[in-house]
């Protein structure tokens, strides 16, 4: 063995070392570099999910843009360009005539109004209370079957309700009143109460429901009775819950149509001036004409769902304001 | 007034309103079953809604007449006639190589007459073969039910995941913010918009300028957006019912985001998911206004998802139908206990899956 | 769990449309007509239908009623292959290339309650009084003292069109606020049937014993009196449509419609035949 050869050897396992080592090193880089490649792999991955869920929240809201721009379009044009109908006739008129061009909603309005106000004032303690039965003091029999009764009042179709109007109610309130017809503001109003009940009940009974155990326990603890724990302590708890059943209430309420139809009588004019009056809510003036309306009048039927937009948006801004200062507490 | 008496009288309010409320159920429940159990019967649920006249060809040797035709066998023919309560000739038997079996109609397709049908006329037309009028007797849900069921499968695979991704993302994503108030003002005015408008929306946007036609089609894409409030706002209940110790927990093991939601927080929201679910299934049952506008009022099973022959009629349409048109409360109160039953057997089942799912989860 | 009941549901769905596709594959030569428009024809238009399918085993007929106004504005739209109405086409209606083809007449009837004994006639001045608001007690009109409940129908009706054009109820002032609008002659029917005090107008298909119906300037509302003239209530029902959206099968059932065969069905349904 000579110098040459030796030194040939040690410089070849140094190589080889320093190969290895080196390798070894990039070794553990790529393994560093897989991870960081896996890990934002993975972030990208969460980015998108991300983004899908955002896309899929914002359905609803492109869905809302789309229905309002569409309906104000139709139904704000009328009233402007050349041959407009004056919008104040128009929300203060109480005739509606299409064969003699003329729009009035007054009436509408009015009854729309009022027989969703009456449907609120009776329906809402009622729900109310009887979610308050089926959370805190029925025995647990009873929440057995009422809370599946209830569901099932929830399930029942709007066109049974207004059988059950027309077969009975219609029937019945034609033998107190005053008037000749049983067709009423007081017809609506029941079926509307009826309608709304199982709404207000369920989503009552979750929002309660969802008031933690402790908050009862507390109060009972500190002394109160049940009902005072009840009133003062898990409805106010529950508050934003239970605002929401009152908005889909007053929603539903306002914005029915099959159920009222039958029993409203829907006069072509006329404010209503008692609850045996003959009334024709904003819907079903909608409903009854849309199929077959073209031109200004089905123009009239979109402005007649503008008006019926607006006050729902009226109602739902105060709500959510008050939902919100609720909340917040 | 002292203490115990004003809680003994706000509780006699509490329980008379619960009554109130199960009067109310009695009421309507009672009313639809008086009023339409005269109207069910098997071949209510089991035929189609129009009657099918039909004449066919049967290859017999008869020298039969209508005139001739009364109750009793007919030997060539093979069947047994009878008049029935409405002075029709119904046939109430009928042979097993009876030749009407293999009865033809007019375009040469085969056409086997049934048990059930009614004998309208008869005309022997040479030495072999002879022309019978049938009619079919309709009067049956059962392209209203199949209608239903499509528009309900139709309906939730649109909107329950979008429904369930948006309240997800509302919940676990979404800082209290800007955007959450906006889609939150959006949710909340799309629950409040009146079906009808939606069935205006839907008439001119997807019948007319999709091009949909009356379509189930339209009406199930009309319907999901009528749904996506419900499922979202409970889907979102339940989310924020889920203590935070839940995900926090899960966060704090190393789980992405992702993960937390995928296996720890939406195995807990199942039931309220399963809630929201038979709510909305129960909506499109009973959904009418916003149907008549955009899926028809044709009592027959739709044969394609949109364009012609997609039409069809739910349950609810034809009830209302029948209510406006005929004034047949009795037919109407029979679909409506078809109705009845069919939400009642939804309840029960979300509950019994509730419950399993429940107990899966305490094992 | 959500995602096995997402599968199924989507399995089940696929074979349910699969189904669906293959039986229309079986029938794949139907040709549907699409007919929409007045309720008042239903009765004629329904017999007509049933019989013509038969003899022509490959169409379909669908029949929507949505009221006259309806259908003619289908037709317009193109969304109808024929559209029925119970009243003529109104001027601004009326189109160059928009055909129409009168298959029956048919009258109207007044209805009162069958309790109503006192009032057997009524004038078409007393009818548009009535449905205007001027009158508004039975006993103006040699019933009882009690209210009158009116009954008008939807804007679409063409039986409404028809009533209000031949009682002359524009120029008594239209129609007025105490006057229900009830869809369709069904509700029309019953609620008159409902109602000891109401007044009602329907086609006269759907009178039957709970309702009576009241003689016009002192003419029984039966067909033939229709037939002649003599009953001043009567109106035609038309066909409208388009000759090339009306499809050839739609012709056929044109034709049907006007032959003697489908005259029968108008004869059966107590309609008046156009001849």
């Amino acid at each position: 063995m000579n110098i040459r050869t030796v030194s040939a050897l040690i410089s070849t396992v140094l190589h080889y070392y320093n190969t290895y080592t080196r390798l070894y090193y990039i070794g553990i880089c790529r393994k560093g570099l897989l991870k960081m490649v896996r890990n934002r792999k993975r972030e990208l991955y969460e980015k998108i999910v991300e983004t899908i869920f955002l896309l899929c929240a914002l359905v609803g809201v492109i869905s809302v843009i789309a229905i309002i721009i569409f309906v104000f379009y139709k139904g704000l044009h009328p009233f402007f360009g050349t041959d407009a109908y004056s919008f104040w006739d128009f929300i203060s008129g109480t005739r509606w005539a299409p064969g003699s061009d003329t729009y009035g909603v007054f009436y509408m309005i009015a009854a729309s109004v009022l027989a969703t106000a009456g449907a609120m004032v009776v329906g809402v303690p009622i729900g109310v209370l009887t979610a308050v039965f089926i959370a805190e003091l029925a025995p647990k029999r009873a929440v057995k079957w009422m809370r599946p009764a209830v569901e099932l009042l929830a399930g029942i179709p709007s066109v049974l309700y207004g059988a059950f109007g027309l077969g009975i109610i219609v029937p019945m309130i034609q033998v107190i009143s005053p008037r000749a017809h049983g067709h009423s503001l007081l017809a609506v109003i029941i079926v509307l109460t009826v309608m709304v009940l199982p709404t207000i009940i369920t989503l009552s009974e979750s929002a309660i429901r969802a008031v933690p155990k402790s908050y009862r326990e507390a109060s009972l603890g500190m002394g109160a009775t049940q009902i005072q724990t009840i009133f003062k302590v898990v409805l106010p708890a529950a508050r934003s819950g239970i605002l929401s059943a009152l908005v889909l209430g007053i929603g539903r309420a306002i914005g029915e149509t099959m159920a009222v139809m039958m029993i409203a009588g829907n006069p072509v004019q006329g404010i209503p001036n008692s609850i045996w009056s003959m009334v024709r809510p904003l819907t079903t003036n909608i409903a009854m004409e849309m199929s077959y309306s073209s031109g200004r009048q089905q123009e009239m039927l979109f402005a007649t769902g503008v008006i019926l937009f607006l006050f729902i948006m009226i109602v739902n801004l105060t709500l959510l304001r008050i939902t919100h200062k609720a909340g917040e507490k | 007034m002292s203490r115990k008496g004003k809680d003994n009288i706000v509780k006699g309010a509490i329980y008379a309103s619960a009554g109130f409320t199960v009067f109310v159920l009695i009421a309507i429940i009672g009313f639809v079953l008086v009023k339409g159990l005269p109207g069910i019967s098997i071949s209510f649920l089991t035929r189609n809604y129009e009657n099918k006249t039909t004449y066919v060809t049967v290859t017999a040797v008869t020298n039969l007449y209508t005139e001739d035709l009364q109750t009793g066998y007919i030997d060539p023919l093979g069947i047994t006639l009878k008049v029935n309560e409405d002075g029709k000739l119904e046939i109430t038997g009928i042979d097993k190589d009876s030749p009407c079996k293999d009865a033809l109609n007019l375009k040469g397709i085969s056409y086997p007459v049934k048990k059930g049908d009614l004998v309208a006329s008869v005309t022997p037309l040479n030495d072999t073969t002879m022309k019978m009028k049938v009619v079919r007797p309709g009067g049956g849900i059962v392209p209203m039910i199949v209608t239903t069921l499509y528009m309900i499968l139709l309906s939730l695979i649109i909107a329950a995941p979008i429904g369930i991704l948006s309240a997800i993302f509302l919940i676990e994503y979404a800082k209290p913010g800007k955007l959450r108030n906006i889609i939150h003002f959006a949710i909340e005015n799309l629950a409040g918009i009146p079906s009808i408008i939606y069935g205006l929306f839907g008439s001119l946007f997807f019948v007319k300028l999709c091009q949909l036609k009356y379509s189930i089609l339209a009406g199930a894409l009309t319907l999901s957006i009528i749904l996506l409030p419900t499922i979202i706002t409970t889907t979102e209940e339940t989310l924020k019912a889920i203590p935070k110790s839940y995900r926090e927990s899960s966060l704090g093991l190393g789980a992405t985001k992702l993960q937390t939601i995928r296996r720890v927080v939406l195995p807990n929201a199942l039931s309220g998911i399963l809630v929201a679910v038979i709510l909305s299934v129960g909506r499109i049952v009973g959904e009418s206004a916003a149907l008549l506008l955009t899926a028809g009022t044709v009592a027959q099973i739709p044969k394609a998802l949109f364009g012609n022959s997609a039409s069809g009629a739910t349950l609810t349409i034809k009830m209302y139908t029948l209510m406006k048109e005929e004034n047949d409360l009795t037919t109407a109160c029979a679909i409506g206990i078809v109705l009845l039953v069919i939400i009642i057997v939804l309840n029960f089942a979300s509950k019994t899956v509730t419950k399993k799912l429940l107990s899966r989860k305490s094992a | 769990m959500k995602k096995a009941i997402a599968l199924s549901m989507i399995v089940i769905f696929a074979v349910g449309i699969t189904a669906c596709r293959s039986n229309s594959a079986n029938s794949a030569e139907v040709e549907t007509i699409v007919i929409t428009g007045s309720t008042s024809v239903e009765k004629i238009l329904n017999e007509m239908k049933d019989e013509f399918q038969a003899l022509n085993p490959d169409v379909v007929i669908e029949y929507t009623g949505s009221g006259s106004s309806a259908g003619i504005t289908d037709t317009k739209a193109g969304t109808n292959n024929i559209g029925a109405s119970s009243r003529e086409l109104k001027n601004e209606e009326k189109e160059d290339t928009l055909k129409s083809e009168v298959f029956a007449f048919e009258g109207i009837a007044v209805i009162v309650h069958p309790s109503n004994q006192t009032v057997s006639n009524i004038t078409e001045e007393q009818l548009a009084d009535i449905y205007t608001g001027n009158i508004t007690n039975w006993s103006e009109v040699g019933g009882r003292d009690h209210e009158i409940f009116v009954i008008s129908r939807e804007e679409s009706s063409g039986t409404k069109s028809a009533f209000e054009e031949l009682v002359k109820l524009g120029d008594a002032g239209g129609l007025g606020g105490n006057a229900a609008v009830l869809e369709g002659n069904g509700p029309v029917q019953a609620a008159v049937a409902g109602n000891e005090n109401a007044i009602g107008y329907v086609s006269f298909s759907y009178i039957n014993d709970t309702v009576k119906p009241l003689r016009v300037e002192g003419i029984e509302p039966t067909v033939e009196q229709a037939r002649s003239g003599n009953y001043p209530l009567s109106r035609p029902f038309i066909f409208c449509y388009y000759d090339d959206k009306v499809t050839k099968a739609g012709k056929a059932f044109l034709e049907y419609a006007v032959s003697e065969e489908g005259q029968e069905a108008v004869e059966h349904q107590n309609g008046i035949r156009i001849d």
